[in-house]
C-alpha cells in the first residue's frame, strides 16, 4: 500500500514582508527519496523546519505520519533529522552524544549505538569529543544521531556539506542502504545536484518559495532528453532549415551551436541534411541531459513566465 | 519527560562543571561554618540574629542557621547548573535534537525545571550536610536534640530548594524569550540585587514575597511567621506556573 508520509497542503510562510513559502502542496510517499532542489533562500530549510515543528505553521496544513504539525504526539519519535547544521554537545564524545540521544528515545540497546557509529564510519572517533571532529565527521555524527532510533522518516538538510569526495560517495551509499534495507523514507536537500540525481526517486523544485514542479525520476529522465549538439557555420540558416524540415524540437544555444532533441533525427541524416544545403558542419555530439540543466532551464522558464 | 531528565543527568555527570559546582558548594560551606562567617544578599537582614550567629556560633544548629544566610550567595555558583542543564541546549542548538525526539514543548520545559530542581536539592543537601559535619568536626555541640535538628534542617533544605528554583524557572522563561544565555544569567544575578535595592529605596514590604532566595532564611530566623508563609508559597507557585506555561507557549510559537 502506498502510504503518504509527509503531506503539505497550501502551506505558506512569511517572515515580516518576506514570503518564504507560498501555497506549497506536496506529498512524500513511503519509500521515496525526495530531493528538494532550489537556490539559496528558495525555502527548502523553512519547509523542513515546518515539517519538524521547529517553526510554527501560519497557514495551510502539514501532516507527518498521519499527525498534524503543532499537535504531534508520536510522529516525531519516528523521525530523524539534520537541520541546518548537525548539533552535538561539544564536550561529549561521539559515543556519549549518541548515549544522550538513545536515552531521550528510551533505547536501552548499547549495540544500537555501536551499529550507528559503525554505519556512519566513525568507529575510530568513538572517544573523540565532538568539538575535535572535522566538519565532515560532525556531519557523520549528525547522521548517526538521526538514524540511531531507526526512524521511518529521515529529513536531511544539506547533509553532504563538508564531506570530502570519498565521504560523499559513502554518504550516498549509506542513504541508499537506509532506504533499501530499512525502508526509510528520506527528504533531502543539497546543492550538489549530481549526488541528488543519483540517490533521489522524486524531485521537487522550489523557487522563491513556490514549488514550481514535482516529478519522479523516470519523468525527469523523459523530460530531460539527451540531444545532438551541432556546431555549424551559420546557426540561423541551420535553424531555418530544421524548421522547414518539420524538426521542431531544437534550441539555438549560441552563435555556432544548436541542440536538436534526441529522437528527432539521426546524426548521420542530420549531417547529410546540413551539408546538402551548403552548411558547414564542424561537429555533431551526443549530449546527455543532467539535473543541473533541467533545473537551470526550469528556473529560466519560471523567470520568463514572471517577466 | 523522564527520559529527558535521565539524559540531562547522564550529560551532567560527564561534565566538569557539575562536579565543580558541588565541590565549590561544599568548600564554601565548610569555610563559612568553620570560621563562623555569616552574610548574604537579602531584603530584610535579621541583624540581631546575624550578630548573634557571628558572635556565638558555638553549636551545630547555629552553624546551620548561619549557613542558611550564606546560601543566598550560592546562587552565583548555581548559575553554572542553569548553563549546563538548559543553557547549552540553546548555545549549542542541541534543543533541535531534543525537540524532535518526540517530547512536547511543555514536557521539555518541565523536564528542564525538574532537572534543575533535583540539582539544587542535591547541591543544598550537600551544603547542609557539610555544615553539619563541619560543626561537629569543630567540636561544637548539636545545640538541640538531633532529631529536631535534622527535621529543622530538612525543612530548610526543602524550602530553600523550592524557592531558589522559582528564580531559575523565571530565568528559563527569560532565556526562551530572549534566546540569550547571557541575558538569562544576568537576570539570575540581578534578581536578588534588584529586589534588595528596590526594598531599600521604596520600603515596599511586598518585595519580600519575590525575594525567593531568602524565604528559607526568613523562616529559619522567624522574620517570616508560619501564618504568613502561605503568601510566599502562593506567590512562588504562581510565578513558577506562569513561567513554565509561558515558556511552553513561547517555545511553541518561536522560530527555533
Amino acid at each position: 500500500m502506498e502510504e503518504t508520509v509527509i503531506q503539505l497542503r497550501d502551506v505558506s510562510k512569511h517572515f515580516g514582508h518576506y514570503q518564504a513559502l507560498s501555497h506549497v502542496t506536496m506529498a512524500v510517499k513511503r519509500g521515496d527519496i525526495y530531493a528538494l532542489i532550489g537556490e539559496n533562500g528558495a525555502g527548502k530549510t523553512t519547509l523542513m523546519r515546518l515539517i519538524l515543528g521547529l517553526s510554527p505553521t501560519p497557514s495551510g496544513e502539514v501532516m507527518v505520519l498521519g499527525e498534524h504539525a503543532g499537535h504531534y504526539r508520536h510522529a516525531l519519535s519516528r523521525v530523524g533529522a539534520i537541520i541546518e547544521a548537525p548539533a552535538a554537545f561539544s564536550k561529549l564524545t561521539v559515543r556519549q552524544n549518541l548515549e544522550v540521544i538513545a536515552i531521550q528515545h528510551g533505547l536501552n540497546d548499547p549495540q544500537a549505538i555501536t551499529d550507528a557509529i559503525q554505519f556512519v564510519g566513525l568507529t575510530a572517533k568513538v572517544r573523540t569529543q565532538a568539538k575535535h571532529l572535522s566538519l565532515g565527521q560532525r556531519q557523520r555524527l549528525g547522521l548517526a544521531t538521526a538514524i540511531l532510533a531507526h526512524p521511518d522518516l529521515l529529513i536531511l538538510d544539506e547533509p553532504i556539506n563538508g564531506l570530502d569526495p570519498t565521504g560523499i560517495v559513502e554518504f550516498r551509499t549509506l542513504l541508499q542502504r537506509l532506504n533499501q534495507e530499512q525502508q526509510t523514507t528520506i527528504l533531502i536537500s543539497s546543492h550538489i545536484l549530481t549526488e541528488l540525481y543519483q540517490v533521489a526517486t522524486q524531485f521537487g523544485f522550489l523557487h522563491h518559495g513556490t514549488l514550481i514542479q514535482t516529478l519522479s525520476k523516470p519523468a525527469l529522465d523523459a523530460a530531460n532528453q539527451a540531444g545532438l549538439v551541432v556546431t555549424v557555420s551559420d546557426v540561423n540558416a541551420a535553424a531555418s532549415l530544421l524548421d522547414a524540415q518539420q524538426i521542431k524540437q531544437f534550441k539555438v544555444l549560441n552563435e555556432r551551436d544548436l541542440l536538436v532533441a534526441a529522437g528527432q533525427i539521426e546524426p548521420a541524416a542530420l549531417n547529410r541534411l546540413l551539408v546538402d544545403h551548403q552548411l558547414e558542419v564542424m561537429s555533431i555530439a551526443m549530449k546527455e541531459g543532467s539535473l543541473e540543466d533541467y533545473y537551470t532551464d526550469l528556473i529560466a522558464h519560471s523567470q520568463e513566465g514572471r517577466a | 519527560m523522564i527520559n529527558q531528565i535521565r539524559a540531562d543527568f547522564y550529560r551532567q555527570l560527564r561534565t566538569w562543571g557539575f562536579g565543580l559546582v558541588m565541590g565549590l558548594t561544599v568548600v564554601y560551606c565548610a569555610v563559612c561554618v568553620w570560621f563562623k562567617s555569616v552574610g548574604g544578599v537579602m531584603v530584610n537582614a535579621p541583624l540581631s540574629a546575624l550578630d548573634e550567629l557571628t558572635a556565638k556560633q558555638t553549636t551545630v544548629r547555629a552553624g546551620i542557621r548561619g549557613a542558611t544566610i550564606n546560601s543566598s550567595v550560592l546562587l552565583y555558583v548555581f548559575i553554572a547548573l542553569f548553563v549546563i542543564v538548559i543553557g547549552y541546549e540553546f548555545s549549542q542548538q542541541t534543543y533541535k535534537n531534543t525537540l524532535i525526539s518526540g517530547i512536547s514543548r511543555l514536557q521539555f520545559i518541565l523536564a528542564k525545571y525538574l532537572t534543575l530542581l533535583l540539582d539544587l536539592f542535591i547541591a543544598l543537601a550537600l551544603f547542609y550536610l557539610t555544615a553539619l559535619i563541619t560543626g561537629r568536626l569543630a567540636g561544637r555541640a548539636w545545640g538541640t536534640a538531633l532529631p529536631h535538628l535534622l527535621q529543622e534542617t530538612g525543612l530548610t533544605l526543602v524550602t530553600s530548594t523550592f524557592f531558589i528554583s522559582v528564580v531559575f524557572s523565571l530565568a528559563m522563561l527569560v532565556l526562551i524569550a530572549s534566546g540569550s544565555l547571557v541575558i538569562s544569567a544576568v537576570f539570575i544575578v540581578i534578581w536578588p540585587l534588584a529586589v534588595s535595592l528596590g526594598s531599600i529605596l521604596t520600603n515596599w514590604h511586598w518585595l519580600s514575597y519575590i525575594d525567593f532566595f531568602n524565604v528559607a532564611a526568613g523562616i529559619s530566623f522567624g522574620t517570616i511567621h508560619t501564618g504568613e508563609l502561605w503568601r510566599y508559597l502562593l506567590v512562588s507557585v504562581v510565578a513558577l506556573t506562569v513561567s513554565v506555561l509561558a515558556g511552553a507557549e513561547l517555545i511553541q510559537h518561536k522560530e527555533l
